[in-house]
């Protein structure tokens, strides 16, 4: 649903209501490509309704919705469109995509990810993540992605049991055999806590003007 | 996310505890399994197929000192986990619960096919047979599979047939009824058994192919009445009610299998050792009476007889699905 | 009625065992946690935690797997009002005022009726189910293919009446959420609508893929954009828990919700999914003032959270009377009762009275655990609202991609919920609110199945839908409260309809 945000420029003409024009726009869009996207299926009859008959008839209904919405965009005065904070949504994006291609092995394409656990995603999560917000600080967010990812590796690898991978499947190969999973879930869990607890009081020692609140948040992962 | 320290030990332990219990016979010296290995269900827990993995799974756990833990891989009609773990490394610790459906119905009602049921598999061994179970509402008034064939007859194209889902085998076991009998019924397609029981319970849709597990209660509480099950034999829970080639159309029988499968060029070695540990399984009094209890018979099979049981299988099924003309996509 | 004292003595009898008792403790333990954590569903979980019931009775490995199922029915809404990311389809509506409570520093009220509101929802759906159970059953039965679809019409048309804003921005939300139900394999006919061949999409869209998306993400996306205002208001935190005019204001909804949801629970084919929707939609017809709603009612926390609860409670009805699951948990209870031995279907209640009655029993036992386990909870909840946003939302995004991936393992789950988050964001800043579409997308699935089914089995005519009592009376009344929705907004001025945001 990108709407070309051309509207908002040009507000003083004959557009009184530029985000219902551009909202209507979408759903012209969305309808017509709803409707195409349907097209090859078959209709069939009442009896024997076939797959495309609902997807049709709804973008008929959502294209008249925004044909509407366009019709009030040029006569009734409303709503500019708000303006749009790229720097979050680009980076949170990125974040979760991030997250996506690295939890495990992934194709892209001619190649495939390597599959590095939730040890490896979840901190890239968190901080390529933590950028979105101009506020962000390194030394923070990386305390946060310590003690976070050791509390979810413990919560949903030890105590919900859940499949997910935990680390990178160059390591579970190497290690498989010589050490129980859980144990090594446990142990990584740990050196990650300890290393976050140093990195916490390290960030208090180093810098007095304002106290980190972290410790928060290691209690209630 | 927050538990009261106290209150999250315990549990920590208690779940601790179990899974270690489970795991204690292991650090066997043998180099196979040396950790856990996951059975592939593909699909959704709580099914016949589901349930049959899992007692097949704790037992062989115990035979094997490793974990084997089911998951669950849901969707497209089970062939998303089937070609998880066609794809899947070579090394026994992936393995599939295959079904009647992901090694014979699937791969020929599909236009894509996402693997191939012979080649991209090492078979290790059939687990279990289920049979299926033609009821019908208790007020039709068909008492037998002959009077509800000339039922059908006598009014064609009125009467509605459901099943679990389209092309599941549940639905050509209706379709090759049809087309044996020579009788014609509309297929009424739903999510699942259960909300198909519950429409034909209710007179709704009068007529269903089931499963015989889970239509057995039903049947035994005179809320369904069973008509014929589809095995060569009578099933051994309900031995009064008749075969349908006993009543009326000699030769038909379908019914669900399950077999575990590895993937391609899995070692023998590792294959030998996952079928003794399946038929060791298999023969544990527990699951065999479990099994007995929900109306399945254990089976077990050498890896070469689990092979050519499915390509039989492929060859009886391809000209039902023909003439039922199920494609997709 | 001395019957019902015995039987329920038996139950109280097996349920208060302590084994039992601790099991039904950690069963309401890890579902409010799975219930809590985004994305994370009883489904998931619960396969996980069978292999550990193998050593249990049958009677406490369910009363333990029940446990998991409404305490994370009930984990939900706390996700929902706190960061405004429904677990569920039923705390979709939860979002909506809970939320905004959140907003203002009223998170520890919202919180605290949630939690009020279901315990004595619980408390009336046990007794409905123990009182009434079987002969409830009947009304299963008289539901069809024709009933459902004019439930879900109805369903669809209060989807119109929860919008805070234009009518006809929301009739839009819902057809569009409607049209991506339709995308995935087609049910009758097999063949993929609107896949485009990614084969991730031909079993459609994930309902947790969707909410995580349109909720969890847009809203990070929503408050990144306003840094000042946001730390404001989640500074003042005000009572943690409900006043005596908080309580008189709510008790009428909470009783309102609780009739409701117990009826719509009772219904096999996802009858409980409505049951929130209709609540609020009922709170808010006949609020002395609507526009409150969406803006902080407590009414609108409630009404839709007591409902949910009762909703959750008798949709063991149809799995313990008559041995049809309702929906997928249920499903799995199912296979568990199964390996353990027990064959479900219309006889479990004769046959192991013990469990029947015991898991009536623990039902209320649970809900009496989860008020104790969850109001001491509600101070830390809110505390951790005071955590600044700029640590607040990596975590969030964090356990949102976990959450999600566990579900079905599939990494391109994780990237829809970007890609969800993205169109969530571009509504919210074109005017449009995503609850209406994710009704729609409930909904549609269920009433395009309903119809075309119904339509089968009439042989294509429509006059089905007339004829039967039921389904002409649900169909009447959507009628009648479109109508009602749409009134007051073409009076108001036929160009405000169009505008108005």
């Amino acid at each position: 649903m990108s709407v070309p945000d051309d509207g908002s420029a040009r507000a003083g003409g004959p557009i009184r209501g530029p985000q219902s024009l551009a909202a209507g726009l979408g759903l012209i869009a969305l309808g017509v490509f709803a409707v195409w996207a349907g097209s090859d299926l078959p209709q069939g009859t009442l009896g024997a309704m076939g797959p495309g008959l609902m997807p049709r008839w709804l973008g008929i209904g959502v294209a008249a919705c925004g044909v509407a919405l366009v019709l009030a965009g040029f006569l009734k005065t409303g709503e500019p469109l708000p303006p749009v904070a790229w720097r979050g949504v680009v980076v949170v994006m990125l974040a979760i995509v991030a997250f996506a291609v690295t939890i495990r092995p992934v194709p892209v394409g001619p190649f495939t990810t390597p599959g590095l656990g939730l040890i490896v995603a979840g901190p890239l999560a968190i901080i390529v993540g933590g950028y979105a917000s101009p506020e962000a600080r390194f030394g923070e967010l990386v305390c946060l992605a310590l003690l976070l990812t050791a509390g979810c590796m413990l919560l949903f690898g030890d105590l919900l049991n859940l499949p997910i991978p935990m680390f990178p499947t160059v390591v579970i190969e190497a290690l498989s055999g010589s050490i129980s999973m859980r144990l090594l879930l446990r142990l990584s869990a740990g050196v990650l806590i300890l290393l976050g607890i140093g990195m916490v009081a390290l960030l208090r020692s180093g810098a007095r003007r304002r106290p980190v609140d972290v410790a928060t948040h290691s209690l209630t992962t | 996310m927050t538990l009261p320290t106290p209150a999250r030990r315990s549990l920590l332990l208690g779940l601790a505890a179990a899974t270690l219990a489970a795991s204690l016979p292991a650090s066997a010296q043998a180099p196979y399994p040396i950790r856990p290995i996951t059975l592939v269900v593909p699909f959704a827990a709580g099914g016949s197929t589901d349930v049959v993995g899992r007692l097949v799974a704790q037992k062989m756990s115990d035979v094997l000192g490793q974990q084997v833990v089911v998951e669950n891989v849901v969707g497209a009609g089970g062939n998303v986990g089937a070609a998880r773990v066609a794809k899947a490394e070579p090394d026994g610790y992936s393995i599939l619960m295959g079904t009647v459906a992901t090694h014979a119905l699937n791969p020929l009602m599909l236009k894509r096919k996402p693997y191939d049921p012979v080649t991209d598999f090492a078979p290790i061994s059939l687990l279990a047979v289920i049979p299926n179970v033609l009821v019908v509402n208790p007020k039709l008034p068909a008492n037998s599979v002959k009077e509800l064939i000339a039922l059908l007859k006598a009014s064609p194209e009125k009467y509605n047939y459901a099943s679990s889902g389209l092309g599941t085998p549940l639905h050509l076991s209706g379709e090759l009824f049809k087309s044996m009998a020579g009788v014609s019924m509309q297929h009424i397609p739903y999510r699942g058994s259960g909300p198909a029981l519950n429409d034909v319970v209710a007179g709704q849709v009068p007529i269903q192919f089931d499963n015989l597990p889970s239509a057995s209660e039903f049947i035994k509480a005179g809320s369904l009445r069973g008509l014929a099950v589809t095995t060569k034999e009578r099933a051994p829970s309900f031995p009064d009610i008749p075969t349908v080639a006993e009543a009326g159309l000699p030769g038909y029988e379908t019914y669900t299998w399950n077999a575990l499968f590895a993937p391609p060029r899995t070692p023998r070695p590792i294959i030998d050792a996952l079928n003794a540990a399946a038929i060791k399984a298999l023969a544990d009094p527990t699951v065999i009476e479990r099994m007995k209890a929900f109306s399945a018979t254990v089976v077990s099979s050498t890896p070469e007889q689990l092979a050519d049981h499915v390509k039989a299988e492929i060859v009886k099924w391809t000209p039902v699905v023909k003439e039922a003309g199920v494609q997709i996509e | 009625m001395t019957d019902l004292l015995a039987n329920l003595g038996l139950g109280f009898s097996v349920a208060l065992s302590l084994q039992n008792l601790g099991l039904c403790f950690l069963g309401c333990l890890v579902g409010t946690l799975i219930g809590v954590l985004p994305g994370v569903g009883p489904i998931a979980t619960i396969a996980m935690l069978l292999p550990i019931t193998f050593g249990l009775d049958p009677v406490g490995a369910l009363i333990m797997l029940a446990g998991i199922y409404y305490g994370a029915q009930y984990g939900g809404s706390t996700t929902a009002i706190l960061v405004n990311i429904p677990g569920e389809a039923t705390s979709v509506v939860t979002t909506l005022d809970g939320h905004q409570m959140a907003r203002q520093g009223r998170a520890g009220i919202a919180l605290g009726i949630a939690a009020m509101g279901s315990f004595f929802a619980g408390t009336v759906a046990t007794l409905l189910i123990a009182a009434l159970g079987a002969p409830l059953t009947g009304l299963a039965m008289v539901f069809g293919p024709a009933e459902y679809f004019a439930l879900m019409v109805m369903g669809l048309v209060f989807a119109v009446v929860l919008a805070r804003g234009s009518v006809l921005k929301a009739v839009a939300m819902i057809l569009v959420g409607v049209l991506l139900a339709s995308v995935g394999t087609d049910l009758e006919t097999g063949q993929e609508r609107m896949t485009f061949g990614l084969s991730f999409l031909s079993d459609g869209v994930d309902f947790s893929v969707l909410a995580m998306g349109l909720f969890g993400v847009a809203e990070i996306l929503r408050n990144l954009d306003q840094t000042e205002t946001r730390d404001v208001v989640r500074q003042q935190i005000g009572r943690l828990l409900p006043s005596r005019a908080d309580l008189k204001q709510a008790a009428p909804s909470v009783l309102r919700g609780t009739a409701i949801g117990s009826i719509l629970g009772i219904l096999p084919g996802n009858g409980a999914v409505l049951g929130p929707f209709a609540s609020y939609a009922i709170e808010k017809r006949i609020a002395r003032d609507p526009s409150r709603f969406g803006r902080g009612a407590i009414e609108g926390v409630a009404g839709p959270e007591s409902a949910n609860n009762a909703g959750s409670q008798t949709s063991f009805i149809p799995l313990l009377t008559l041995g049809i699951p309702p929906n997928a948990v249920m499903a799995l209870m199912v296979g568990a009762m199964t390996i353990h031995g027990i064959i479900p279907g219309p006889g479990v209640m004769t046959k192991n009275p013990n469990l029947f009655w015991g898991m009536i029993a623990s039902m209320w036992i649970g809900n009496l655990m989860l008020l104790i386990i969850n109001l001491p909870l509600v101070g830390l909840w809110v505390r951790l609202l005071k955590v600044p946003y700029r640590l607040m939302f990596p975590a969030i995004l964090m356990f949102c991609s976990i959450g999600i991936y566990s579900i079905n393992s599939l990494p391109t789950d994780v990237m829809l919920i970007a890609f969800f988050g993205l169109l969530g964001y571009g509504l919210i800043k074109l005017g449009f609110e995503p609850a209406p579409m994710l009704l729609g997308f409930v909904l549609g699935r269920l009433m395009e199945e309903y119809l075309r089914r119904s339509l089968t089995l009439s042989r294509g005519d429509p006059m089905v839908f007339f004829e039967r009592p039921v389904t002409a009376v649900l169909l009447v009344i959507s009628v009648v409260m479109l109508v009602a929705a749409l009134t007051p907004a073409l009076r108001k001025s036929r160009d405000e309809v169009f505008t108005e945001a």
